[in-house]
């Protein structure tokens, strides 16, 4: 059985429910043990960082911790918490006087980083790890003629140098996890230009004009390419997709819980009923038929 | 067609490190200056210049850095003109550093220099491997402080010249993004349309570097002095002539020939890699030339920086590396990189005064014309430049021009009228026509292609009497097929076909002018070297020569050289 | 291994406004060797098969920045990018646009005047202790000998110094056509450079970077601009430190965005963690009513925490310890 620290970040425990419901669903499925970190803090957000990177620098080393002592690997399910992870990462094992200040001041609490956890991605962990022949095995309702749209975001693989070994090295500028994740099962993956713009969340709070702006373009060109849906690995991601989604009504899942339709897993355990942008008639509609279950 | 008329103090031609300082120097003093340049000013070539610039700070003096120029220029540089560009050195570095340039600086806080070619005293002062891009953005910016216009991408067609005045009163030029022609009249005219490397098949130049503000001197019926005077850098890349600096010399590198051996030791005994530029280059395709070579086509030969260590090489040289591994795919940590002659600096140019005023023959000036910076001639280099002097000539003289020009204007208040447009654009207009007129649809690529492989074989490192009569009759060929070349593309919105066959034009002119020159001068100095004249003869030929056109015809003359405290002496490497 | 011959497709957007209503592709096949840019293919089509292709380039060597095109989106310096590296990201087809496809004057050609307005905007020059102004005097300028400086107050630039002005970052950010004012990752980069530069006496450099609609509040943070930036400068470490420069300036202390990273942070002194609705509240203040019909269809769908204790890390005490210690 493989298993993980799961570093569940903020928006999860609270505005999107879905994502922590799902991928717990999943794990157990696949039977991928996820252990979540409960004392962990909050990663900063790309915002703390504006403010006192030291002090970003140093919540996250304490973050690593946690999965170290567990002698796992530290596996996050947002995109901002996985730059902000690997960068803190890549910082602290690249510059020892940084990690000597940040050591210093953990020693209070009796912690100490040594970079033996790797940060890592729950996509890659499922394509890596646990290999796409396994996806494949548990795929009993075959998403045959649904036409999907993946929407990566921004901050999953960028900037590369530093994101390439939590992310298989995929190219910021044409990644293809969620086209190969969505073909596996058994769907139509819909590639589009703007799958890798930015949603403009992290400024959405106090400019939701260029928010909008962002996520109608996104929108718009995903139907355009004739979308029925749209999936994303990043809750930031999703909740601004969402938030701002104006007149269009394409649902927005998120990968995992495409896969729990796939493998037809409980419509309440997915964490369906969180999904502002998904109306349950709707969806199943979108959806073939419930073929023979294999044993 | 209506062709406007703009009327201003001063017009710049050139936005390079030389025609910023140059603006500068005349927007300050209040007079009406105009920058044109066919690039925007951030992408001239002084960008490109990568290993530093020379001052004699600290405990060096200006004196020993006056020597080593003067013997550098194989003694063909004139004293005053290089007692100006050392003496004046010191003073543009605190420049420099006031308006914000990030010198690289010692322990102790002061600006870091390095030893380079030929000098006798570390006085390059650096900033890593990219000390030309600093430069030529704090003059920007200095330019900007003071407010300068500037107008980019206008290309310059015709110098508008009075020969019965002996007076320049402006230019024709092209908006390049539109095609309307401009003729812009102004008091002082400066040219600083730097240098023409572009001519050769191998070189370190932009492609922008194709000497036009030399075509338009000759088309005015001007002269062009040292012409002959090609510099070769030693190392460019073998494959593309992309300028690995002397910097890597200067650090520490060394080059080696097919056997491995450090063949310097057998050209230059004493300064080894950092002998001048020209003793290393011939060295360099002598042991090309007998069969040592390196590379796949045997037509390079190693630079070798391993030793350094990847820390010095990441923190000394980046750029270099970064290069060297982008566009041959070599990885000087790892490995030897190939390298070769490459047509890098041209003494030559516009003769021009210390005040940078430019020269009609040697005792008389062209009224309101000056000139600085790669396309001039002061001569502050002589036969040879030393690596380091070319961004301090660009910024001395730069300023000199400047200043002279506004100095001039404010005494002598002239004020050329603004004449009727038509006729003044007339000359550049037709030129225009005649590239569209042939009924043969020649392409004028492949004529570019066989000037600049004839350059570099027939008239670049070694040069002979036969080589270059064939030269001279293959240009006079190609620019009679030029002739009949029509330009394809007719569209009026930033014709780059047209631009690059104006650029070509000016291109066989200057050429031929290079040629001619090398073909009269019948002894070897400095990188002029000639196989049937390998030796220096000061007696006969410590001389600058002027060539012009006359009636068709190239027509040459020589000027004494200014002499000084130095007398020849052999050149030691 | 260098002279292997391959075969690449290229689709690159021709448009020349005299001839052409609309831009359009046009598709050459060429081959290349290992060491070839795409600048090499570019000059080989306008050599060998259509001179009339028109593209900016001069120094051949990624130093002048006027090379910058778009290869499937992507902005590079075409006179220093392999070819062999783009066919390893994006296929044997390369698709090739100018860097804006909005404002194009012929071919790859573009019109840049947006973007150089923006750079002289932010005072693009060092305003030194001798100089009061453009109209000083003559005697202004220059030399009251060279300034005393440490290569460590360079390297804290982090060669923000070295911006080449290409526009690859401009050019690649999102915000630029949703938000035209936004002055954009080189001119905020260039006056980072500046207001960190010691040796600099301008005092209001803060103040252009701070502007709704222009300065670094703008950015998203997407990190596009570092990850194309062919000079390696990292644009958004600038951004995100003028970011805290401003913040830790006692002259901008209002508005909504202060309130947002000062109310950040003290969220996660609170609680280990953040929660929004609060923050939201704190931030926005009376503006937070436009966002109450999200709120209240957020909490229809189970997405609203009312519990302002709520996410709560369980080592909510050690974080606030570890955050008091370095405040």
């Amino acid at each position: 059985m493989k298993r993980y620290a799961l570093y569940p970040g903020c928006n999860p425990k609270m505005a999107e429910p879905e994502l922590l419901k799902s991928v717990h669903t999943i794990a157990t499925h696949l039977n991928i043990e996820l252990i979540e970190l409960d004392k962990v803090s909050c990663c900063g957000g790309a915002h703390l960082q504006d403010k006192n990177p030291f002090q970003a620098l140093l919540l996250n080393a304490r973050n690593f911790t946690y999965a170290e002592r567990l002698q796992l690997d530290m596996v996050s399910i947002c995109n901002t918490c996985q730059y902000v992870l690997s960068e803190a990462h890549h910082r602290l094992t690249n510059d020892p006087e940084v990690k000597r200040q940040i050591n210093l001041r953990l020693r209070s609490q009796k912690r100490r980083f040594q970079g033996t956890s790797r940060p890592r991605n729950f996509l890659y962990v499922l394509l890596e790890d646990i290999g796409r022949s396994e996806i494949r095995r548990h795929v009993v309702r075959p998403l045959t003629g649904l036409r999907v749209a993946p929407f990566y975001g921004c901050h999953l693989f960028s900037p590369r140098e530093i994101q390439k070994s939590s992310t298989g090295n995929e190219s910021p500028w044409s990644p293809t996890s969620l086209e190969t994740i969505i073909g596996d099962l058994g769907a139509t993956p819909v590639s589009y230009p703007k799958k890798t713009q930015c949603c403009g969340f992290h400024s959405s709070l106090y400019q939701p004009h260029t928010s909008a702006s962002l996520v109608d373009t996104i929108l718009s060109e995903a139907e355009s390419f004739g979308a029925d849906l749209m999936i994303t690995p990043c809750p930031l991601c999703h909740a601004n997709l969402e938030a701002f989604s104006g007149s269009h009504t394409m649902p927005v899942l998120y990968y995992q819980q495409l896969m729990g339709l796939a493998y037809d897993l409980s419509w309440k355990q997915l964490g369906l009923h969180h999904n502002m942008s998904v109306r349950r008639r709707s969806l199943e509609n979108l959806l073939p038929p419930v073929s023979v279950h294999f044993s | 067609m209506h062709t406007t008329v703009e009327q201003w103090d001063v017009i710049v031609l050139g936005a390079g490190l030389a025609g910023i300082s140059a603006a500068i120097e005349t927007k300050k003093r209040g007079l009406r200056t105009l920058v044109l340049s066919k690039v925007h000013p951030l992408r001239s070539h002084s960008g490109a210049a990568q290993g530093g610039i020379n001052a004699a700070l600290y405990y060096d003096t200006p004196r020993s850095h006056i020597k080593d120029t003067i013997i550098g220029s194989d003694y063909l540089a004139d004293q005053d003109a290089v007692d100006i560009l050392c003496n004046s050195a010191p003073r543009i570095i605190q420049h420099l550093d006031n308006r914000g340039a990030l010198f690289n600086r010692t322990e102790d806080g002061m600006i870091a220099q390095r030893p380079f070619g030929a000098q006798s005293y570390p006085r390059t002062c650096f900033v890593k491997d990219r000390t030309g891009l600093v430069c030529l953005n704090t003059m920007y910016e200095e330019a900007l402080f003071y407010g300068v216009e500037f107008r980019s991408e206008w290309y310059a067609l015709d110098l508008l010249y009075n020969p019965a005045e002996q007076t320049a009163y402006g230019l024709t030029a092209m908006n390049l993004v539109n095609s309307s022609i401009h003729v812009f009249i102004g008091a002082e005219v400066i040219l600083a349309g730097g240098g023409y490397g572009r001519a050769f098949s191998r070189t370190s130049n932009a492609y922008a570097n194709t000497g036009d503000t030399l075509g338009m001197i000759i088309r005015a019926g001007l002269s062009l002095q040292d012409m002959e005077f090609v510099q070769f850098h030693p190392t460019g890349l073998a494959d593309s002539g992309i300028l690995i600096s002397e910097a890597a010399r200067g650090e520490g590198g060394i080059l080696l020939n097919s056997e491995g051996e450090r063949f310097m030791q057998n050209y230059a005994p004493h300064k080894l890699e950092l002998a001048p530029r020209d003793i290393v280059s011939r060295a360099c395709e002598t042991e090309i030339r007998e069969g040592r070579g390196v590379g796949p086509r045997k037509d390079g030969i190693y630079l070798d920086v391993r030793h350094l260590g990847a820390p010095h090489i990441h923190s000394r040289l980046p750029e270099l590396y970064d290069l060297a591994l982008t566009l041959q795919g070599e990885n000087m940590i790892e490995e030897p990189i190939r390298i070769a002659p490459t047509a890098h600096y041209s003494m030559g140019g516009i003769p021009t005064d210390t005040r940078a005023q430019v020269k009609k023959d040697i005792n008389s000036l062209v009224r309101g014309l000056y000139a600085a910076g790669e396309c001039a001639c002061v001569s502050v280099h002589g036969a040879n430049r030393l690596g380091g002097n070319s961004l301090l000539e660009a910024i001395v003289y730069g300023r000199r021009a400047g200043r002279s020009a506004a100095e001039d204007a404010l005494l002598n208040k002239y004020t050329p009228s603004a004449k009727d447009g038509e006729h003044e654009a007339s000359f550049s207009l037709e030129r225009l026509q005649s590239l569209y007129l042939s009924e043969k649809s020649l392409g004028f690529f492949e004529l570019r292609d066989r000037l600049r492989n004839e350059m570099m074989r027939r008239s670049g490192i070694f040069r002979s009497a036969d080589d270059m009569s064939i030269a001279r009759e293959t240009i006079y060929h190609l620019a009679g097929e030029f002739r009949r070349c029509r330009v394809q593309d007719i569209t009026p919105f930033y014709n780059t076909e047209l631009q690059e066959a104006l650029e070509f034009e000016n291109m066989l002119l200057y050429s031929s002018a290079i040629v001619e020159s090398a073909l009269a001068r019948k002894e070897s100095r400095g990188a002029h070297y000639r196989s049937d004249f390998p030796h220096r003869d000061d007696k006969n030929w410590r001389n600058h020569s002027v060539f012009c056109f006359k009636e068709n015809k190239g027509s040459i003359h020589y000027n004494p050289v200014l002499s000084g405290s130095f007398a020849p002496e052999e050149r030691y490497g | 291994m260098a002279n292997k011959v391959e075969k690449a497709t290229l689709l690159i957007q021709r448009f020349d406004p005299y001839t052409d209503k609309t831009p359009h592709f046009t598709e050459y096949v060429l081959e290349y060797r290992r060491n070839d840019q795409l600048l090499d293919l570019f000059n080989r089509i306008k050599t060998d098969r259509d001179s009339t292709f028109s593209y900016r380039r001069s120094c051949r060597h990624g130093i002048c920045g006027s090379c910058a095109v778009k290869v499937n989106g992507k902005p590079i310096l075409a006179c220093r990018t392999p070819v062999h590296e783009l066919i390893d990201e994006f296929g044997p087809t390369l698709t090739v646009t100018p860097i804006d496809t909005e404002k194009i004057i012929h071919d790859l050609v573009i019109d840049m005047d947006e973007f150089w307005k923006k750079h002289d905007k932010i005072s693009p020059f060092l305003t030194p202790q001798q100089h009061s102004g453009p109209q000083s005097s003559l005697q202004g300028s220059s030399i009251q000998g060279e300034t005393l400086f440490f290569d460590s107050s360079s390297a804290s630039l982090g060669d923000a110094d070295y911006c080449i002005q290409c526009g690859a970052c401009y050019y690649v950010c999102p915000v630029i056509s949703v938000q035209p004012s936004f002055l954009g990752p080189a001119a905020l980069t260039k006056a980072f450079r500046f207001i960190n530069d010691p040796r600099d006496t301008q005092s209001d450099r803060l103040e252009v970077v701070f502007q709704p609609q222009e300065g670094v509040w703008e950015c998203i943070k997407c990190l596009k601009c570092t990850e194309v930036c062919p000079k390696h400068i990292d644009p958004f470490s600038k951004i995100s430190r003028l970011h805290s420069q401003v913040i830790l300036s006692s002259q901008y202390t209002s508005g909504s965005r202060i309130r947002h990273t000062k109310g950040f942070q003290l969220d996660l002194l609170l609680n280990g963690m953040l929660n929004e609705l609060p923050l939201a509240l704190f931030a926005l203040r009376i503006g937070f009513i436009k966002m109450a019909i999200r709120g209240i269809r957020m909490l229809f769908h189970g997405k609203v925490v009312l519990n302002p204790f709520k996410p709560r890390s369980k080592g909510y005490k050690q974080i606030r310890k570890l955050m008091r210690d370095s405040q």
